[in-house]
């Protein structure tokens, strides 16, 4: 499964959860992302920056420096309205899945009242 | 064939050059390439020899032109069109109201000459001004003492002759103040005691040298808020000291000695019980305010005010275009017209304040507060002097009250808090504050050091 594919549209949404309990740097996130989907999505660094310097741009995550491992490193944290974003993209997903897993599963069945 | 670090730093320079604003590419690069030294070594774990990790990072990240041309439109200077809109209107407005209230001072051409100075002042910050600045401190601290120690030299020297822009940059004050605090933070309680001994000598010699001039009522003002913008870094605990012993040794004593400079003058303690309500001096020290508590009295809603009984105000007597802008436009034009003026630029400090608040990073917070501090103190004072509360005098009010030296600092310190809003995306650093080139002589754990062998790397 690539990231072109089922991940497109959705990256903003991995990304907002994967910091949403804990301030993660680039690096760590797509390995985060990529342990948590069980090697499933493997996001490339060039995609990964452009969104979150994008989402850091529209006030849904802050950044700060701090040092690990011997590296100054720049993590990036949920915002209020990061926080908000992501029930947003949450809500819409879950919407979304649940429609494609009732096609998936032939339709809702209509009962019909006379 | 290439090594694995030219070839990162190919890719990097490849991603780079689609960003047009050069001001982000140091933080842009430090975080890739932080990017590729994790993922070069994962790869090295893997098994990988260290040429192929290094391209297999370079691999990972993605087509450079894309990647950039991403990031491109990610990093962009945001203009800050309402500052600018305000700025606009503020000098058009100074100048209808210089025409409408000719002063009693000053030429045209000065006005025209603050204008230009002004301007470049605040062309120059709006594109460079930023937390970086903060490497300078030492230098910027070291002509604002200068240049205000030049008053009394030319005072003495030539005869009452006094540099008339002097007094005015002690509205600099509270941001140099900060820069020096960016500057040192770490550095302990030495640091500390230097930085407090610049805020209250000036103090105590301004108080010498100018008790029984109402000018160092503005110095009041200045040093309230640099000892507010020191507290703030004594809490935030930039020193790396006791927070406590900062605030009991330092910040408690030079308060308790301010408030004995204040209790101790009579003059000052006459503006004080003034402003209590306690008291006032119609042929002393409260003279001016009680000529503009009389005519207030006088003035209507719309339209201009009935006619003072005569006597009250002496003959011939004009309250100044400098220092009553805002009394006399009450006095020709009703409250409503004094208190719109009011509204606006109280509107215009609060979008300050609210843009200072959202700025990332509290040591840009910190710089911009301080910046906007000294126009919302000014705003406040010259409000108040002007509806007959005399607690500060002879602040002007930004932008629009006539003094060509006051406008010049004014129109500095704006541009300035639009370079740091325009710049917000991009925050500060370690690399952004500290020099690049270290002094040959330091101080640090109780030890001074003086580096005779280095060269320095621009030598």
């Amino acid at each position: 499964m690539t990231e072109k594919g089922n991940l497109a549209g959705n990256t903003t949404l991995l990304l907002l959860k994967l910091i949403e309990n804990r301030d993660m740097y680039g690096y760590e996130m797509i390995e985060e992302l990529r342990r948590r989907s069980d090697d499933t999505f493997r996001l490339k660094a060039g995609t990964l920056y452009p969104i979150l310097h994008g989402l850091e741009e529209s006030g849904a995550v802050t950044s700060y420096d701090a040092e690990e491992n011997g590296r100054l490193r720049k993590f990036y944290r949920l915002t209020d309205a990061g926080k908000r974003l992501l029930a947003e993209r949450e809500q819409a997903w879950r919407q979304f899945s649940g429609a494609v897993e009732l096609v998936l599963k032939g339709g809702v069945s209509h009962a019909v009242w006379n | 064939m290439l090594s694995g670090t030219e070839i990162q730093t190919s890719y990097l320079n490849a991603v780079l050059s689609e960003i047009r604003w050069k001001r982000a590419h140091s933080e842009i690069r430090r975080e890739l390439e932080c990017h590729l030294a994790d993922q070069t070594q994962a790869n090295r774990d893997s098994g990988m020899s260290e040429s192929e990790a290094a391209q297999a990072a370079v691999l990972d990240m993605g087509d450079a032109v894309l990647v950039g041309g991403q990031l491109d439109k990610a990093y962009r200077p945001k203009p800050q069109w309402s500052i600018l809109a305000f700025l606009v209107a503020f000098i058009v407005a100074a100048f209808v109201l210089r025409q409408a209230f000719p002063p009693e001072t000053g030429s045209i051409g000065g006005f025209f000459a603050s204008l230009v100075l002004g301007g470049l002042a605040f062309a120059a910050l709006y594109l460079y001004g930023g937390v970086w600045i903060a490497r300078y401190a030492w230098w910027i601290c070291g002509g604002l003492i200068l240049w205000r120690c030049s008053s009394v030299w030319s005072n003495v020297a030539f005869n009452d002759w006094m540099i008339p822009s002097a007094h005015y940059c002690a509205l600099l004050a509270p941001v140099v103040l900060s820069l020096l605090l960016l500057r040192m933070r770490g550095h302990g309680f030495l640091a500390l005691t230097v930085i407090w001994s610049l805020v209250w000598i000036p103090l105590v010699s301004g108080y010498l040298i100018y008790q029984i001039d109402a000018v160092s009522c503005g110095y009041w003002v200045i040093f309230l808020s640099c000892a507010a913008v020191l507290a703030a870094g004594c809490f935030l605990g930039w020193f790396g000291t006791h927070k406590a012993r900062n605030f009991l040794l330092l910040l408690v004593p030079c308060l308790a000695l301010s408030a004995y400079i204040v209790v101790e003058s009579p003059y000052r303690l006459e503006r004080l019980t003034a402003l209590l309500g306690l008291g006032t001096d119609a042929v002393g020290y409260g003279f001016m305010h009680s000529l503009i508590r009389a005519a207030l009295g006088n003035c209507r809603w719309f339209g201009a005010m009935t006619p003072l009984t005569e006597g009250i105000l002496p003959a011939g007597f004009t309250f100044g275009n400098g220092d009553y802008l805002l009394t006399q436009i009450m006095m020709r034009f009703g409250f409503i017209a004094g208190l719109a003026v009011i509204l606006i630029v109280f509107a215009f400090c609060a979008l300050l304040i609210r843009k200072c608040l959202r700025l990332p990073g509290t040591a840009a917070r910190m710089l911009a507060l301080s910046a906007s501090a000294v126009i919302v103190c000014e705003t406040v004072g010259y409000a108040l002097s002007n509806l007959g509360v005399p607690l500060v005098q002879f602040m002007p009010l930004p932008f629009l009250s006539e003094g060509s030296t006051a406008r010049v600092f004014n129109f500095a310190l704006l541009g300035f808090l639009c370079g740091m809003f325009r710049t917000e995306n991009l925050r500060d650093t370690p690399e952004s504050i500290q020099s690049e080139h270290p002094s040959r002589i330091r101080f640090s754990d109780g030890r001074l050091t003086v580096d005779f062998r280095r060269k320095r790397a621009d030598a």
